[in-house]
């Protein structure tokens, strides 16, 4: 009796789930029929699969901007596994944009075309990467996180291995499966250490960090020490960062135009929820716990990012090498708000998040472009392109100034957003580590500007060695156009954004004090 | 009037936009046109604003724009301010702004990138203004950002020439070391008045005690920012080198405009500087240091430009020392003075060259007045104003600075008085050499000599007018004078004339000390005569033995080798460690091999001894032991 009463109990809740489940819902749909509709239609299917594809985020986009609507604060579905919150929605935005643009991207590239598996396959893994963002971005239980991360995980091998004749693709897709392996073992076997310590894998509510305190001081840092690995491993964070220049290096442009922006994006989501969990009731904004020094540990793992970040790059002479480590640089700047819980750094985040989304996508656009148009790889490759495509090369000149971070672009506002976050931080705890922190940002905006400078210098001021003919299709520039338009607001009349931010995630900062 | 202040810094981005979609289509004489009347317009808008300002009561208007950065309890308004400072900066950089775009007209004639370079330029005067009209830290960064984007965009633009390029990447990364102060100073006033704007600011920093350690701090981060954009020692050294650009860029950006940033914005804080006495004496030493280091090195310059160059350093010198020693107004005066004296020698330089088919060598020069007779009467002028003969206007700044620093202490005044002097002779040196004797040039340079047209003459004449005239706005009381421009300016300056008296000096002595000055300075332009006219020298050729100390200033000094040794050899060593040892140990050589194991398809497996990817797996599992020690026992 007791038994089917449970039953219908938990029926209800996963029926009156689903109505807020539905991107979700239609992206696996979308997998499923699109596997089905390459294997039985073998012929059509090049052009068939990416136009049902396409369609299919589309439906989701609609969804996801439904949701808005619909959720005005967090709710919990499927009995607390899935914690939908305004600012998880913003992220689902996100990942549903980078898919779009990265679908669009994809469809000309001449390495995804002339794959020898055929090019359905390749879109075909975008909706599973969103469910499994989603679930990233949404989850606030430690089986999800670890389900959602998996699935972004296999799909990543799969569209990095896509080209796996070459060797720098096998390359790329063996080292990645590896330490992507590697992390996850680790992951899981911290977050077993953690069931194990408090009985729950649940973060919501104050059960965990309860139990958690009354187990033993060793094992509990090197539990979390071990899920907080497999976060890093995600937002590619020093020391766990060794995989990405190679996975950029030897990965289709389109393809690293989406592994660089959104599950990076996810990566920060759950982190941030996670760290959350640590956040003293007593102390609104102090990321204190007695048993973890998390301010100092960020605090060094930041600076060794971005630091290293920036130095590698300084060396590169390949525009993708370059980037990768310009990633890992940002991966530490965006690091720094996770510092502290408040209505700004919530916001602040999600800013810098947006905006590196599509500074990346805009930049890999071009690479792509570059790639595909002339084989060109190395920066040397873009001398005096400015002569022959003076869009592009403007738009990129804004990219560029906006990854360094110089007004009046997003990438100022962000940077500036993010380094005020850490200063409010410091104003309440006084841990001189957060003023190492906020000096080595700047030193690193400025160290950042000798790399990136390179790209423009090529492109302006040195001569042209070969005639670029080949014209940019009319639907790059007007993307290219678009995401420099957005960039530009950001830093211009970035109030609206920030204000539309903060009302999503002020809920998410907030909720940590209850 | 003043509500309209947006549409200033409007017009010029208005001219920019233009010019740079249309830079491909559209026919010299209306991007020259567009690119001037821009300017133009604001200049007109500037002097109705300040002329209302001035008949008006209240002196300070803060005109919010949109709310701009407002996140938790971070609001930043996109706002200007308008105030006696911010319109008098305005109408200098209108208004010499405009004079040289109208000179550009003729000196680019012949370029091909024609409306690209007036779009440059409109764009400088946009973010200049952005930089002189913010109300608060944030949007002068913004402005102070955008310059210098402007200034490598500019120095660059004859792109051509290997060695432009590196001027340009030198100017942008010397003026990034001096972003860096700034930025972490703006965080510094964020973190202890809890807000960036002046309005705020100023007012809290002035219930602080004097001497106060935050306040140190603060001032001197925006100093070391300071001495970046204002070219002081030790990161001057980009200024002479940013030279590489068109003329009349150096004119506007290098001399008469940009470069002064760093002055507008330690007047702009004053109630900050007046309050922290050792950053005031930092900046007083730094600043008589750079005004005869720099006069030093400019004694033995025979590029014309170079000459040029280094006396903009070294009157910057002059003005930090102004600050340094509280003479705010003295300052202001003296940059605005040097604005016009400075920028018609470099647009006169500018048509020398044109005259000489693109010649900057002095040596070849000689004998030019006759050739170029406009030219030669204004830059004339304008040496006298830069000597500071009296009634020309670099008189009254320079003698209202030195007053200032012998109040202060007779050894600044002392040491003032000695780069007077050697100004005055190399200007003179420098005239002497270009305009008297004979022609050094060959025949078809000589056969060339022309004067130049009337839209670039017309400029130096007026230029040549305000040189002349521009001081008598602050003639002082012991001339007989009104202080105009101090009565002016004093609503800015409240807070910091709490701590700095007047000038308490009794009429003899100034007297004296003006007389003195003017002695020294005649005898040294007599040396200059006595040297280059009556003994027609002609400085020594290219590879000629210099006796040590003239090769020492021939050579600058060698800080230009000084800095590459001490950082750019190591920077690049620690960058090339980076890629060999970092990032290079996981590529090549693996890459092939990796490639053949896995189309064999079979031995997947050694892969993983291929010992690079052990090595990185190896150093994720220290890092997290690395982690977990810090955690336990350094933290």
């Amino acid at each position: 009796m007791m038994n089917n009463l449970n039953a219908t109990v938990l029926l209800e809740q996963i029926t009156g789930s689903l109505p807020y489940f539905l991107p979700e819902i239609v992206c696996s749909l979308v997998f499923i029929v699109a596997i089905f509709i390459d294997l039985f239609t073998r012929k059509q299917s090049r052009s068939l699969v990416p136009f049902f594809v396409f369609a299919g985020l589309l439906l989701a986009l609609f969804f996801t901007l439904d949701q808005f609507r619909m959720v005005k604060e967090e709710i919990w579905l499927f009995n607390g596994m899935i914690r939908l919150s305004p600012a998880g929605i913003i992220y689902k935005l996100l990942f549903l944009l980078a898919a779009m643009v990265t679908h669009i991207l994809s469809i000309r590239s001449k390495a995804i075309r002339l794959a020898p598996k055929g090019y359905a396959e390749f879109f075909i893994m975008l909706p599973v990467f969103i469910v499994g963002l989603n679930i990233m971005s949404m989850s606030s239980h430690l089986l999800m996180i670890f389900l959602g991360m998996e699935m972004v995980s296999i799909a990543s091998y799969i569209l990095v291995a896509y080209m796996a004749e070459q060797p720098r693709s096998a390359e790329a897709a063996v080292k990645y499966a590896l330490f992507g392996a590697l992390s996850s073992a680790v992951m899981l076997y911290g977050i077993s250490l953690l069931y194990g310590l408090t009985g729950t894998l649940s973060l919501q509510g104050s059960t965990f960090l309860a139990n958690l305190s009354k187990a033993p001081e060793y094992i509990s840092a090197l539990a979390i020490l071990m899920v907080l690995a497999g976060f890093l491993y995600k937002i590619s964070a020093v020391p766990f960062h060794f995989y990405v220049p190679d996975v950029y290096e030897g990965t289709p442009a389109p393809v690293i135009a989406f592994l660089s922006t959104a599950p990076k994006a996810a990566g920060f989501a759950v982190l941030f929820t996670f760290i959350g969990v640590f956040t003293l009731p007593m102390e609104s904004y102090h990321l204190v716990w007695p048993k973890f020094n998390w301010e100092n540990i960020l605090v060094f793992i930041s600076i060794c990012t971005m630091t290293l970040g920036n130095l590698s790059a300084l060396a590169q002479k390949n525009v993708k090498r370059m980037m990768a480590y310009s990633s890992i640089a940002h991966t530490g700047f965006m690091m720094m708000p996770l510092l502290v819980f408040s209505e700004m750094s919530a916001a602040s985040l999600v800013f810098y998040i947006v905006v590196y989304v599509l500074m990346n996508l805009a930049i890999f656009l071009l690479v792509g472009h570059m790639e595909d148009a002339y084989g060109a790889t190395e920066l040397e490759s873009y001398k005096g392109l400015a002569a022959f495509n003076p869009l592009l090369s403007v738009c990129m000149v804004i990219v560029l100034a906006s990854l360094v971070g110089l007004p009046p672009t997003g990438g100022f506002t962000g940077k500036f957003l993010v380094f005020s976050s850490v200063l409010e931080a410091y104003r309440i705890s006084h841990n001189p580590w957060l003023l190492y922190l906020l000096v080595a940002a700047v030193l690193n905006t400025v160290i950042a500007l000798f790399f990136y400078l390179r790209l423009p210098l090529y492109m302006y001021f040195r001569k042209a060695e070969k005639i670029y003919t080949s014209k940019t299709p009319l639907y790059l520039l007007v993307i290219m156009c678009l995401l420099v338009a957005g960039i530009l607001m950001a830093g211009v009349f970035p109030s609206e954004l920030v204000k539309w931010i903060s009302a999503h995630t002020a809920e998410t900062a907030q909720i940590r004090f209850k | 009037m003043i509500q309209l202040v947006w549409l200033i810094p409007i017009l010029p981005l208005i001219g920019f936009l233009i010019n740079g979609i249309g830079r491909n289509r559209l026919p010299k004489s209306v991007a020259g046109v567009v690119g001037s009347a821009a300017i133009l317009v604001s200049f007109i808008l500037s002097l109705c604003i300040f002329f209302e300002l001035r008949a008006g009561e209240t002196k300070s208007f803060t005109i919010e724009l949109f709310s701009w950065i407002s996140a938790g309890n971070l609001h930043i308004p996109f706002s200007f301010l308008v105030d006696p400072l911010s319109v008098l900066m305005l109408l200098i950089i209108t208004g010499v702004g405009f004079l040289i775009h109208v000179y550009s007209i003729g000196y680019m004639h012949d370029d091909e990138g024609f409306a690209r370079y007036f779009a440059y330029l409109n764009l400088f005067v946009f973010f200049m203004m952005l930089l002189v009209l913010g109300a608060n830290y944030v949007i002068m960064f913004i402005g102070w950002e955008g310059v210098g984007l402007c200034s490598y965009l500019l120095i660059g633009f004859w792109f051509k020439k290997q060695e432009y390029n590196n001027a340009a990447k030198k100017a942008f990364i010397m003026n990034r070391i001096g972003d860096l102060g700034f930025l972490l100073g703006v965080f510094l006033i964020f973190n202890t008045f809890g807000s960036v704007s002046f309005a705020e600011v100023l007012p809290r920093a002035a219930g602080f005690v004097q001497g106060d350690t935050v306040l140190t701090a603060i001032t001197l981060l925006l100093f070391i920012g300071a001495t970046g954009k204002s070219a002081q020692l030790p990161l001057y050294t980009w200024l002479p080198d940013a030279m590489a650009g068109p003329t009349p860029v150096s004119a506007l950006i290098h001399a008469a405009t940009m470069v002064t940033a760093g002055i507008y914005m330690i007047a702009r804080s004053s109630a900050m500087f007046v309050l922290a006495p050792f950053t005031m004496d930092v900046i007083a030493v730094i600043g008589v240091a750079t005004a005869i280091f720099a006069a030093l090195i400019a004694l033995t310059q025979t590029d014309i430009k170079k000459v040029l160059a280094y006396s903009t350093v070294s009157q910057l010198g002059y003005m930090f020392l102004g600050l340094g020693v509280g003479a705010f107004t003295g300052s202001v005066f003296h940059l605005m003075t040097h604005a016009f004296f400075k920028a018609l020698l470099f647009l006169g330089a500018g048509s020398v060259i044109h005259a000489m088919s693109g010649e900057q060598d002095m040596r070849k020069m000689g004998g030019l007045k006759k050739a170029l007779p406009v030219t030669f009467i204004t830059m004339l002028l304008a040496t006298f104003a830069i000597s500071g003969l009296p009634p020309f206007s670099g008189f009254f700044s320079k003698d209202e600075i030195l007053a200032h620093a012998y109040e202060h202490s007779p050894v600044l005044w002392g040491l003032g008085v000695v780069g007077a002097l050697l100004t005055a002779f190399y200007m003179f040196r420098m005239i002497f050499l270009t305009f008297y004797g004979g022609f050094r040039g060959t025949h078809e340079q000589q056969h060339h000599l022309h004067e130049s047209p009337k839209n670039m003459t017309i400029p130096l004449i007026v230029l040549a007018v305000l040189s002349v005239i521009g001081g008598f706005v602050n003639i002082p009381h012991v001339l007989g004078g009104g202080e105009s421009l101090h009565h002016y300016l004093a609503p800015v300056f409240t807070y910091a004339s709490a701590y700095i008296p007047g000038l308490t000096l009794d009429h003899t002595t100034e007297f004296v000390l003006m007389g003195v000055s003017m002695l020294g300075v005649l005898i040294s332009i007599f040396f200059a005569y006595t040297k280059y006219v009556k003994k027609s020298e002609v400085p020594a050729a290219e590879g000629t033995r210099l006796p040590a100390l003239q090769a020492a200033s021939y050579n600058k000094f060698y800080v230009d080798e000084l800095y590459d040794n001490l950082f750019r050899k190591p920077l690049d060593a620690l960058s090339d460690f980076f890629y060999k040892v970092i990032d290079k140990s996981g590529i090549d050589g693996v890459v092939n091999g990796f490639g053949k194991a896995v189309m064999e398809g079979s031995k997947n497996l050694r892969l993983l001894q291929t010992g690079y990817t052990g090595f990185y797996i190896f150093a994720m599992v220290i890092g997290i032991i690395l982690i977990m020690v810090l955690n336990f026992f350094l933290m």
